[in-house]
């Protein structure tokens, strides 16, 4: 008997644990610690925030999907990795803190990794819920910014002018994709409301370009041309009356202004209604110890606090990175029995390419890992996880490196059965590869993108299958990640 | 008459395009079309190049 021990129950976390359970024969555990009781199916947080969902809708209850499958549920937060053990306990384990503020040792044979990011709001002065602005990234933070918006949406009806700032809150912050969709829907929604005329809508954005969403840029064949979605991502700004600040780090969140920097070296001031902007991501802080009680957090984990994996994490110059840099099993390099997935291993370097401003900020996004490579990535680890405790293989065999998956992703630009509609895009490969597509560095037979109602339908059913997916229902796993 | 004060350099739909984008029936046949895009996609992403020899 061994037991798989995955840390976290998101996107990847979930879908690793589920994969490995149905997997494996009874006699092994499969156990996940979390230390919420719900599921989050995140995407569908941004129709949460503009008052569209209410969070119910996107949650689902852990513990009885769990208790159905034959998983074991320890509610806590993993604070450190003992992988060799501890004086008190030799086998390797995770020490866990429980919601009473208690510790205890969940021990391990595999260990997989799926704690997300850390929502580093701390990085911006003042921003983040704590301080002045809004997120959606939790469903919580959601429903928050539905309250702020719908409080702008009242007394816009009063004939008051408002401005509402929607983008990145950070520099070096990742998920573009995200706050793309929310300035749309909360465009879609003023527009629903009535109260458009009155409202200044502003993007700010880390991306030196719009249409970058941390991936480079896209390219699409369009009547004739090759064109780079910044082409289609400013036709939707102007077409919707969406100002933008681009190459932006925001410095300082105050109460109704913010201070930001530009990759020109600029400067600006911007005072807002109401705003929504992401914070940058880091690990969540695991910490990790040899048994004789030795620090190892440096060997496990990258200074991001992201857990390295087999990537190439030598430092090298935009022109040298390879699509070879990026991990293709996630297992670790110094310990074989711990994989990391998701958000949560380390990237070897960012997609885009780096920029900084004048004074040596960095002003670039960070490389997203988005809903579908997270879940095939958990799926991959926890297959390769299963093998190794039957036996079937002496090393992890299965694959799933962002430079050979494609992802398909759908952006919504309002919620609507016949007025909605949302951006539908595939991309083939995720991390481009210029050695296999010189041109462009991904496949243009593969990569696309078009902004409808179909794309709005397509993100509706996303949405139900994938929740029907998460509760485990019968025939759960033929809905591919 | 005077153009626009700063006409934007950004492509915007012509009033054809716009109007497909919501007309039921293009969509429906879009719908058609791009889920077989996206299901080509993930058919190609969970079948590799992923794998790394035997052992599957
Ligand atoms: C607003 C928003 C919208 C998005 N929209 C899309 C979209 O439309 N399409 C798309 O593909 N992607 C989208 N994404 C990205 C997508 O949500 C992520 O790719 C995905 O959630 C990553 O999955 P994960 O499992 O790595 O992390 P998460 O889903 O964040 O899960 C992490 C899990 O770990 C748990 N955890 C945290 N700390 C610990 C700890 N110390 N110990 C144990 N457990 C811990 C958390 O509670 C959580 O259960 C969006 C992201 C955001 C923020």
């Amino acid at each position: 008997m061994a037991r798989l021990l995955v840390l976290g129950a998101g996107i990847s976390g979930h879908t690793a644990a589920l994969v490995a359970r149905r997997r494996l024969p009874a006699a092994h555990r499969v156990a996940v610690v979390s230390p919420l009781e719900t599921y989050n199916w995140i995407p569908s947080n941004i129709w949460v925030g503009v008052g569209v969902m209410a969070p119910s809708e996107v949650l689902v209850p852990l513990r009885p999907v769990y208790e159905k499958t034959g998983v074991d549920f320890v509610q806590g937060r993993a604070v450190e990795l003992r992988p060799d053990g501890s004086a008190e306990d030799p086998a390797p384990h995770v020490v866990v803190e429980t919601p009473d503020g208690g510790r205890r040792r969940e021990p391990y044979d595999y260990l997989i990794n799926a704690t997300g990011p850390k929502l580093n709001f701390a990085a911006t002065p003042g921003l983040g819920p704590s301080g002045f602005s809004h997120s959606v990234c939790t469903s919580g933070h959601a429903a928050d910014a539905a309250r702020g918006f719908l409080e702008c949406v009242e007394r816009l009806k009063r004939g008051e002018r408002q401005t509402l700032v929607v983008g990145m809150g950070h520099g070096t912050c990742t998920c573009e994709g995200a706050a793309f969709e929310y300035v749309f829907n909360v465009e879609f929604e003023l527009r629903r409301h009535g109260v458009r005329d009155k409202a200044r809508l502003v993007f700010l954005t880390n991306e030196a370009e719009l249409g970058d969403f941390g991936v480079d840029g896209l390219r699409f064949r369009q009547g004739g041309y090759v064109v780079h979605s910044r082409f289609f991502a400013e036709s939707l700004f102007a077409e919707r009356g969406v100002e933008r600040i681009v190459g932006a780090h925001v410095r300082e969140v105050q109460k109704g202004r913010l201070r930001y920097s530009t990759l020109d070296g600029g400067e600006g001031e911007l005072a807002f209604d109401f705003a929504m902007l992401l914070p940058p991501f880091t690990g969540v802080g695991l910490k990790a110890a040899a048994r004789d009680g030795r620090d190892l957090t440096a060997e496990l984990f990258a200074p991001s606090g992201f857990m390295k994996v087999d990537a190439d994490y030598a430092p090298k110059d935009w022109a040298d990175w390879r699509a070879g840099d990026w991990p293709r099993t996630y297992a670790s390099p110094s310990r074989p029995n711990l994989f990391a997935v998701g958000i949560a291993f380390a990237p070897p370097h960012a997609i885009s390419r780096p920029r900084r401003a004048p004074d040596g900020t960095p002003i670039s996004p960070a490389p997203p890992r988005t809903g579908m490579p997270s879940a095939i990535i958990g799926r991959a680890a926890a297959l390769n996880a299963a093998d190794l405790m039957l036996g079937r293989a002496d090393r992890p065999r299965r694959t799933a490196s962002m430079a050979e998956l494609g992802a398909a992703c759908v952006a919504s630009a309002g919620a609507g059965w016949w007025s909605g509609t949302a951006a539908s895009m595939t991309m083939y490969p995720i991390v481009p590869d210029y050695e296999r597509y010189p041109e462009f560095g991904r496949d243009l037979d593969r990569t696309f993108g078009e902004i409808g109602s179909a794309g709005h339908w397509i993100k509706q059913i996303l949405h139900r299958m994938f929740l029907y997916k998460a509760r485990a229902k019968p025939g759960w796993w033929l809905i591919p990640e | 008459m005077r153009p626009p004060e700063t006409p934007s350099s950004a492509a915007v739909p012509t009033r054809a395009t716009a109007f497909l984008r919501t007309f039921v029936p293009w969509q429906l046949f879009r719908f058609a079309a791009i889920n077989l895009k996206m299901i080509r996609m993930i058919l190609l992403s969970h079948r590799g190049p992923g794998r790394d020899g035997p052992g599957r």
